[in-house]
C-alpha cells in the first residue's frame, strides 16, 4: 500500500464546523446547480460550503430531492456544477481526478455483466497502466479476499446475490487505490442483513486503509452509525442546513453502539432538523 | 400417454414434415396431380442424392456461400462500426442520419440494374447488392444498442479516468454485442435471400442460377433439389450462428 492509505492519524478529532483547517483536503465553494431549461428550470443546489479533512467519514443527509446525490457527482466530477468549485488537495476538479471514485447506487448495472468478478475487479486498473498483468492478477486476488469474496472469482454478475454485487464494485473501485471514495446510497436495495454486514465492511476497509469517504444516505441511523461528520442539507434554501460532528467511539458496533445514548441523541436532533427543513418549505 | 408425451418434444414437428413428404407423394401417386411441374418427393429425393454426391450441389453451393459471406463480412464489419460511432459521436449521428433514412426503405433489388451497369456481371455486382442489403439491419441494431447503453455503465467508465475511445472499446462494445448479434442473425437470413435473387439476375454459378437453369430446362426434380437445399443450408446457418452467438453472449 502506498503512503496515502496510511490511516490518518487526527481522524477522532472535531472541528467546529465551518472551521478551516490546514488538513483541509476537500474543499466545497458555494456549489450551485439548477435543472432544466427557461420557466421548468428548477434550482437543486444553491451555495453549498463546506470543506473536509483528510481521512474522514462524511455523511451527507437529506430528504429525497434535496440535490444530494447530484451534489457527489459534482464532487466526482460527473457533473458539471452551474456555479462554485470543488477542490481537491488544492487542485480545482474539471473532470473526474485520478485519486477519487465513485460507487453508483445503482450497482447491479455498475458491475459489468460480460465480465467475471475478477475482470471486474480488474478493470479499473487495466486502464491505469500502473500495474504488470501479474500485479493485476496478485491484486485481484487480495481483494477478494479483503471484501470477502473468496472462490467467486470466476463467478458472473448473475450469479451473485445483490449484497456481493456490492463487494464487487467495492473491490474494484479500491483496487484503484483511490484516497477518496464517494458513495451514493450505496446500500439502499440490499436486504436489513447484508446492508450492516456491508456497512461493517466499509468501516473496517476505511479505517485500515485510511480512505477519505463521502456517504449520501437518506438513513439516519446509517449516516450516525457510519461517520464522524454529517452534514444536512436541505430544500429552501438548497443548502447546508446543520454540520455536525460525530463523537461516537471507534470501531462501532451493531449492538453496541446504537445503545449509546450520544447515539439516540445524534439521531433525535437530526431527525428533528431533518422535519423542520421538511416543514419550513 | 405416449402421443402426449410426444407431443412435449421436437420430434412432433419431425413427424409434421415426413407426413406432410407422404402426402405429397400420395397426391402425386394416386393422380390426384397429374402436373408435371409436380413431381413425386421420391424422385426429387433421389435426384437431391445423386446431385450432392457428383459434387454438382456442392460445387453450385461454395459459389453461393462464397460470394455470400465475402458480402456479409464486409457489411457486418461497416455496419458495426459505423452504428458504434452513430450511436456515441453525436456529430457522426447528426452526419449519417438523415442519408441512412433515406437508404434504408429502399429495397436493395431495386439497385440491381445500376449494379450491373457500374459493376458489370459479376461477382462485384453480387457482392455489393448482398453487402447493401445485410448492412441495414447490422447498423440499426448496433445503433439501437448504443443508444440502450445505461448512462451508469458510462459514468463507471468516467470515474474510472477512461478516455472516450476506452469507453467505447470497453463498455460500449461489449454491452452491445447482444443487439450486435441481432443484427447479424437477421442480416444471415436477408443475405441467403438476396445471393439467390442475384444469382437469378445474372450469373453462371450458384444455386439461385441452378434453380432457374433448371426451370429452363425443364429438369424439375432438379429445381426442388435446389430449393431443398437452400432450407437445410438455411437451418444449418441459424443453428451454427446461434451456438456461436451463446457461447460470446454467455453472460
Amino acid at each position: 500500500m502506498n503512503e496515502a492509505h496510511k490511516p490518518a492519524p487526527a481522524m477522532q478529532r472535531a472541528f467546529p464546523p465551518g472551521t478551516e483547517s490546514v488538513d483541509t483536503f476537500l474543499r466545497v465553494l458555494g456549489i450551485r446547480k439548477d435543472f432544466g431549461e427557461g420557466g421548468q428550470r428548477r434550482n437543486v443546489l444553491s451555495g453549498v460550503d463546506f470543506s473536509i479533512q483528510r481521512g474522514s467519514f462524511v455523511s451527507l443527509l437529506g430528504a429525497s430531492g434535496c440535490g444530494k446525490s447530484t451534489l457527489l457527482q459534482i464532487i466526482a466530477g460527473l457533473q458539471q456544477a452551474d456555479g462554485g468549485a470543488v477542490e481537491l488537495d488544492g487542485q480545482r476538479i474539471e473532470a473526474p481526478p485520478f485519486q477519487m471514485l465513485y460507487l453508483f447506487q445503482q450497482y447491479t448495472k455498475s458491475i459489468f455483466p460480460w465480465r467475471s468478478v475478477k475482470g471486474n475487479i480488474a478493470f479499473g486498473m487495466e486502464s491505469r497502466k500502473k500495474w504488470s498483468r501479474r500485479e493485476i492478477t496478485q491484486r485481484c486476488d487480495e481483494l477478494i479476499r479483503l471484501v470477502g469474496l473468496e472462490g467467486y472469482g470466476d463467478y458472473y454478475p448473475r450469479q451473485l446475490s445483490g449484497g456481493m454485487q456490492q463487494r464487487v464494485a467495492i473491490a474494484r473501485a479500491l483496487a484503484c487505490e483511490p484516497d477518496v471514495l464517494l458513495m451514493d446510497e450505496p446500500f439502499s436495495a440490499v436486504d436489513a442483513m447484508t446492508r450492516s454486514s456491508l456497512q461493517d465492511l466499509v468501516l473496517q476497509l476505511w479505517s485500515s486503509l485510511g480512505l477519505t469517504i463521502i456517504f449520501v444516505t437518506h438513513d439516519v441511523a446509517e449516516a450516525v452509525y457510519l461517520s464522524d461528520r454529517i452534514i444536512v442539507l436541505r430544500k429552501s434554501p438548497h443548502n447546508v442546513a446543520l454540520d455536525m460532528h460525530i463523537e461516537l467511539p471507534y470501531p462501532r458496533d451493531h449492538l453496541l453502539t446504537p445503545e449509546m445514548p450520544a447515539f439516540l441523541q445524534y439521531r433525535h436532533q437530526l431527525f428533528q432538523e431533518i422535519h423542520k427543513a421538511e416543514a419550513a418549505r | 400417454m405416449r402421443i402426449a408425451r410426444l407431443c412435449r418434444t421436437r420430434l412432433v414437428g419431425v413427424l409434421l414434415i415426413v407426413l406432410l413428404a407422404i402426402g405429397w407423394e400420395l397426391i402425386v401417386r394416386t393422380g390426384v396431380s397429374t402436373s408435371p411441374s409436380v413431381p413425386p418427393i421420391s424422385s426429387i429425393f433421389a435426384e437431391w442424392g445423386r446431385l450432392i454426391v457428383s459434387g454438382v450441389i456442392p460445387n453450385q453451393l461454395g459459389a453461393s456461400l462464397y460470394r455470400m459471406f465475402i458480402a456479409y463480412f464486409i457489411a457486418s464489419a461497416l455496419g458495426v462500426g459505423i452504428g458504434l460511432l452513430m450511436g456515441y459521436f453525436r456529430f457522426v449521428d447528426n452526419l449519417l442520419e438523415p442519408l441512412v433514412e433515406l437508404l434504408r426503405p429502399v429495397p436493395t433489388p431495386s439497385y440491381i440494374p445500376i449494379a450491373i451497369l457500374l459493376l458489370g456481371l459479376g461477382t462485384e455486382m453480387k457482392v455489393f447488392l448482398i453487402a447493401a442489403a445485410t448492412f441495414f439491419p447490422v447498423l440499426l441494431n448496433t445503433y439501437s444498442g448504443v443508444k440502450q447503453v445505461d448512462p451508469v455503465q458510462i459514468d463507471t467508465g468516467r470515474t474510472f479516468c477512461l478516455s472516450s475511445a476506452e469507453i467505447l472499446w470497453k463498455i460500449i462494445l461489449p454491452a452491445t454485442v447482444p443487439q450486435i448479434f441481432t443484427g447479424l442473425r437477421i442480416s444471415l437470413g436477408i443475405g441467403l435471400i438476396m445471393v439467390v435473387i442475384s444469382e437469378m439476375v445474372a450469373a453462371n454459378s450458384g444455386i439461385g442460377y441452378f434453380i432457374l437453369q433448371a426451370q429452363r430446362t425443364f429438369e424439375v426434380s432438379q429445381m426442388y433439389a435446389g430449393i431443398f437445399t437452400l432450407g437445410v443450408v438455411g437451418y444449418v446457418l441459424n443453428f451454427i450462428f446461434v451456438r456461436i452467438e451463446r457461447k460470446i453472449v454467455h453472460w
